[in-house]
């Protein structure tokens, strides 16, 4: 395998990566059932200390690790019942799909993307997860979450969620991870992506469906990503740091093609393939011709505490 | 090159201090001894339990025997930037300040320089000497003439005249003159150019002792029939480096030169003209850096498995931060300094502001934050130069924070612990999970008591902040308690002990022995103490103002007048 297509191959999944985790909302479908207990997060203690003291109204959090979900074992997987149905290899709604169980048993969850993950390690490109994560730690892939009217980190009836992207290189920390507490600048042309409202529930906030047309730039290349009845879960560890952040939904396949399609441009088989990847593993969303035309994904992730600079000095700096 | 060596100066014994105290220090600084040895355990043992014994000071000031401090780095560098040129590359190394009383520049009156020192200076004095040679344009800036050839004697002596002035901070003597320029006419005649001649005259300024140390003769004092004072050019010296760290500039050299400096007016003129000069910021900083031991800050070494936050440039950020306050309490608000304690107001960088966790204020550099009301995090002692420094590489400690806030802020006198002492604090248990409460149990250890009761309680009220600065609520899982006292006082947290100790006589009383001791550059005296309290009163009554108590100390006869003889 060329080093080229190594790298193109791994390019696609981190853009796969963006696209599920720069969710914009506007409105949604049918709601899904939640699996609220798929987390594996330790309970925190966002009820001591300064928070319990001062309430605050709004919280920022970078992602510092960013992987993709896997079958363990086969047949369980994290994730949400987007399509509201149980299928199976029978169910014609979902092309023939099976869906998987949440670790906690919820039956129903759309999770295709956990089917190809061990297929792209098995390529020999198994490395894009790793590359996912050089990006987050230096700046690539810098992906914020955002509670906004936060009364109790703990238990809130109402909190807002906004998914930002930011600017700049972080500072990492001497075990190589993003540092907490530390400043970007909001990335000036995708600053916000506001997902709706919803409870806080023991630290655990479970936000959706939304939607999703966002344009992303990957190595100075713009695409536009397209994902649908998105979904973001959190437990608030504390004011410093989330854990067991999950962040799903189905990605249109035709945005998949059209980004493969202007990546070729540069790079002459990266068409052909995220085709023979994502070719026939559709399970949402089937349309008139009978094609699945979404591809269910969950991404995991974990991150710490931030900070925006101030509006004016963004405004000053170029990003 | 051949030049006339100087012998290693050894300044003279610091003067009497008090009691057995005074006698274990001044031997354990200098010339240690059995004895001194001896009396360093019992003091050990003993020393925290109860203050010296008070001695009755003078009413009236009786002055300090003038002392031969060195140029300290930060003045060797300053005086070198000032009069030929900011660009040059100092010398890496020289003989390295030691502080006494906790402050280099008192060091710098009792240390001795020693035989590597000596040859450092030289080295330093050559390699400096060639850069300003070695550039035409550099060289031209200082030359008082246009040299007419290599041979170019009367230009030469102009020379060595104008620069030796600048940096020996006095006139030199004909005979100085001549000597100097003899040695660099031979050189360039040997070598066939005026430059050379110029670099090896300059050499020969630079190492000499009249450069490398600040001495001070004195001369009869009009005012005090019988007794002495800082003539006007030494007066101006001591003014220079003590509100600018560096040499007089030509208008202090000119009332120094015209006698008129020893004029109450012209020298509160004088000391005005100076404040308001950008180099008063250079000596604030200065002494700042002395005082909170902030060189030290530039060394720290944390464990990075403990410490997350921690980076090889974490100490010159913190050390910095520490700097701006100082410097923004001192000029831009010149206000009550008391603030440097309880201010939410602190400049941070980037990386600082991580440790913090506020939002920074622009990407490069420090910029101006306001710390949240949400946790204890205020002033000084918020601040990681401080909360790091006095920390253990892997753990707070509330033993090196007290004796921090005791040495430096207080002026208690906490001795070392002696070196057969076995400092280690017990294992966590089930009974003792954090530091307070192993701490606590380490208080009954006999040995070990009398100092750390004294210490810990004002060191608790900081466990809340890591051994880097980082905010927790939790010490090994319990939650931490940070109450404690301060002499008596009772506090909950770091908010009220920050209150507690900007309340505290102490703290300005300290500063103000600091300041002064920084000012002369040599350990006070007992005949001192009525200025300094005098000087604390003045303080007082202009609301804490730092350029007040400067002025008031460039001012003071104690600054200018100097024993008849040394003692």
């Amino acid at each position: 395998m060329s080093a080229g297509r190594w790298t193109m191959s791994s390019n696609w999944a981190i853009l796969l990566a963006i696209q599920l985790l720069l969710l914009a909302c506007d409105g949604g479908g049918a709601g899904p059932v939640a699996d609220a207990t798929a987390t594996d997060a330790v309970a925190g203690d966002a009820g001591s200390g300064p928070l319990a003291r001062n309430p605050v109204t709004r919280r920022l959090w970078v992602l510092d690790t960013v992987k993709f979900t896997r079958q363990d074992p086969v047949g369980i997987a994290p994730g949400w019942n987007l399509d509201g149905k149980v299928s199976d290899e029978k169910d014609d709604a979902s092309c023939g799909k099976p869906d998987f169980k949440s670790p906690a048993g919820v039956d129903g969850i759309d999770n295709q993307f956990a089917v190809l993950v061990p297929i792209i390690e098995k390529t020999g490109i198994a490395a894009f997860e790793s590359l996912l994560q050089a990006s987050v730690e230096s700046g690539g892939v810098l992906l914020m979450v955002e509670l906004e009217g936060i009364d109790d980190l703990r238990n809130d009836p109402e909190v807002k969620v906004t998914i930002r992207a930011g600017q700049g290189v972080p500072l990492l920390g001497t075990d190589g991870k993003v540092l907490t507490g530390q400043t970007f600048h909001v990335n000036k042309r995708d600053p916000a992506t506001p997902c709706g409202k919803g409870a806080l529930k023991d630290g655990v906030v479970d936000i959706g469906p939304f939607d999703i047309d966002l344009p992303i730039q990957v190595f100075g290349k713009e695409y536009t990503l397209e994902m649908r009845t998105g979904h973001v879960r959190f437990h608030v560890i504390d004011a410093q740091r989330i854990d067991g952040g999950l962040v799903g939904g189905g990605i249109t396949l035709s945005s998949i093609g059209k980004i493969a399609k202007t990546a070729a441009e540069d790079q002459g088989n990266i068409d052909d393939i995220v085709q023979s990847l994502t070719g026939g593993m559709g399970d949402l969303a089937k349309d008139a011709t009978g094609t699945c035309t979404q591809l269910s994904a969950v991404l995991s992730f974990s991150g710490v505490s931030a900070f925006f600079y101030p509006y004016e000095i963004t405004q000053t700096t170029k990003n | 090159m051949i030049l006339h060596p100087y012998s290693p100066i050894v300044a003279r014994p610091a003067p009497r201090r008090r009691g057995l105290v005074a006698v274990a220090r001044g031997f354990s600084h200098r010339e240690p001894t059995a004895t001194a040895a001896l009396f360093s355990v019992i003091l050990g043992l003993t020393a925290c339990e109860k203050p010296d014994p008070p001695v009755a000071a003078p009413a009236a000031l009786q002055p300090a025997p003038a002392t031969l401090p060195r140029l300290t780095r930060a003045l060797y560098d300053n005086t070198i930037r000032d009069v030929l040129g900011p660009d040059l590359a100092l010398p890496a190394t020289l003989e390295p300040d030691v502080a006494f009383e906790h402050l280099l520049t008192v060091g710098s009156a009792v240390a001795k320089v020693s035989p590597r020192g000596v040859e450092l200076y030289e080295e330093a004095a050559r390699s400096l000497a060639a850069q300003v040679a070695g550039k035409p344009e550099r060289l031209a800036k200082l030359l008082p003439c246009t040299p007419t050839g290599a041979g170019d004697a009367p230009c030469l002596r102009q020379f060595v005249q104008t620069v030796g002035e600048q940096l020996w901070r006095r006139p030199l003597t004909d005979g100085e003159v001549t000597a100097i320029a003899a040695l660099g006419g031979k050189a360039g005649a040997t070598l066939g150019t005026f430059a050379q001649s110029a670099e090896f005259a300059l050499a020969a300024l630079l190492q000499a002792p009249a450069f490398v140390y600040r001495p001070e003769h004195g001369e009869a004092d009009p005012k005090h029939p019988g007794g002495k004072r800082l003539n006007a050019v030494e007066l101006a010296a001591k003014l220079a480096y003590f509100l600018w760290n560096g040499p007089p500039d030509a208008a202090l050299r000119a009332a120094a030169a015209d006698k008129t400096l020893h004029d109450a007016k012209v020298l509160a003129g004088q000391v005005s003209r100076m404040l308001s000069d950008p180099k008063a910021h250079r000596a604030v900083r200065g002494f700042a850096s002395e005082w909170l031991q902030l060189q030290e800050v530039l060394k720290l070494n944390k464990d990075p498995k403990v410490y997350k936050h921690f980076s090889s440039d974490l100490g010159g950020s913190a050390k910095e931060e520490t700097l701006r306050l100082v410097e923004f309490l001192v000029f831009d608000k010149d206000g009550d300094f008391r603030e440097l304690l309880t201010t939410r107001s602190t400049f941070v960088d980037r990386r600082l502001a991580a440790i913090y966790e506020v939002p920074a204020n622009q990407e490069l550099g420090h910029a101006a934050v306001q710390l949240p009301t949400d946790n204890e995090r205020r002033g000084l002692l918020g601040q990681v130069s401080f909360l790091a420094l006095a920390a253990h590489p892997v753990s707070s400690s509330p033993t090196l924070r007290g004796a921090f806030v005791r040495r430096h802020l207080l002026c208690d006198h906490v001795p070392d612990p002696p070196a057969n002492l076995n400092t280690a604090i017990p294992e966590p248990s089930p009974d003792a999970k954090t530091l307070r409460q192993r701490l606590t149990a380490h208080m009954n250890v006999p040995g070990c008591s009398s100092c750390h009761k004294a210490l810990d309680p004002i060191g608790f009220a900081f466990e809340r902040f890591d051994g880097i600065g980082r905010f927790r609520t939790k010490d090994n899982g319990e939650p931490i308690d940070s109450s404690g006292e301060l002499d008596g006082v009772p506090f909950a947290n770091l908010d009220g002990f920050a209150a507690a100790i900007a309340n505290s006589p102490k703290f300005y009383k300290c500063l103000t022995r600091k300041l002064y001791a920084y000012a002369v550059a040599r350990p006070t005296t007992d005949g001192e103490a009525s200025q300094i309290a005098q000087l604390a009163e003045t303080f007082a009554k202009s609301g804490m103002r730092v350029q007040v108590l400067l002025r008031a100390i460039a001012t003071s006869d104690g600054f200018a007048r100097i024993a008849t003889e040394a003692k």
